[in-house]
């Protein structure tokens, strides 16, 4: 390289400008930062909605629902069997189950019984009332009723009794 | 602008959570279809571990907070009265109940309660995926 042509590349304009008015083709920096903000509000939405889901629970006559105790009637129909699922506390603090035939079993013995119903037809007709007692953990009765689902049992219902200590 | 909707948008959706509970898990369910929903967040007050309560006059006695559709509940009759006027203007509403993991059963049913006597059929318990569930 020439003296003349070293001289010319050492004082070449270096600021923002030059380098903008050499620049050709679409400025990306606009939309890079719009893809970013995209990119981030998916990302919180995932993190949002994504990871959960829902269990849908009847809430019994019993528990007071409406005024009109008027309930569809087929006369046709054979009456559904209606089972009861009682959740309560053993003295050690571990939740017992109640679930025929189980009487006062661990939830890990429960899921082995509910899990025979995966391939019973009829489970989709069968109606379970979950009754938990007040100091069962709202977790365990959360995994019971995802067990009953699991198994085939739709209709779900959860028992809530009618004492005068509404809030 | 983008960052002013993204804010807001956010914004919208954190108040009508609520506040924020641990979930409890389950190895099924649905997603949400219903175009109405309310969401009830049912969550346990600081320092104050879960009561049950025998008589009491609000939610308080019960070691919880509940709020529906981001609006605090100041006891049974207030959130009985929030679904039974949701439920007027949609009766198909769903009604999620986001109560958290640590309660026992006992704090929550009163909500349930008010929900029942308020009209609803159903609620939906919402509950985070556990691994290797079914997506």
């Amino acid at each position: 390289m020439s003296a003349a042509a070293r001289r010319h590349s050492t004082l070449r304009r270096r600021d923002a400008l030059h380098a903008h008015s050499m620049h050709f083709g679409p400025n990306m920096t606009p939309m890079v930062d719009v893809v970013m903000v995209i990119l981030i509000f998916f990302m919180a939405s995932a993190a949002f909605l994504g990871s959960e889901w829902f269990l849908r629970a009847a809430i019994p006559f019993e528990a007071g629902r409406g005024t009109n105790p008027a309930r569809p009637n087929d006369p046709t129909a054979l009456p559904p069997i209606k089972l009861e699922l009682l959740l309560d506390i053993d003295e050690a603090g571990r939740t017992v189950v109640t679930f025929t035939p189980l009487v006062r079993a661990p939830v890990e013995q429960f899921f082995a019984r509910i899990a025979e119903f995966k391939n019973d037809r009829s489970a989709g007709d069968i109606e379970v009332i979950i009754r938990p007692s007040v100091r069962v953990p709202y977790a365990d009765v959360v995994r019971v009723h995802a067990a009953c689902d699991d198994a085939g049992i739709y209709k779900l219902g959860i028992g809530v009794s009618r004492p005068a200590t509404t809030p | 602008m983008c960052l002013i909707i993204f804010f807001l948008i956010v914004g919208k959706l954190s108040s009508d959570r609520g506040l924020a509970v641990r979930l409890p898990g389950a190895i099924r369910g649905v997603d949400e279809s219903s175009p109405a929903v309310m969401i009830v967040t049912v969550a346990q007050l600081a320092g104050a571990p879960a009561a049950i309560a025998d008589l009491s006059t609000g939610w308080k006695a019960f070691g919880v907070t509940v709020q529906a559709d981001g609006e605090a509940m100041p006891d049974g009759k207030a959130l009985e009265s929030a679904v039974r006027g949701r439920l007027s203007l949609a009766p198909a509403l769903s009604i999620q109940i986001r109560a958290d993991r640590d309660l026992p059963f006992g704090a929550v049913e009163p909500v349930l309660r008010s929900c029942g006597q308020a009209g609803a059929k159903s609620v939906r318990f919402a509950a985070e995926r556990e691994q290797g569930a079914p997506r």
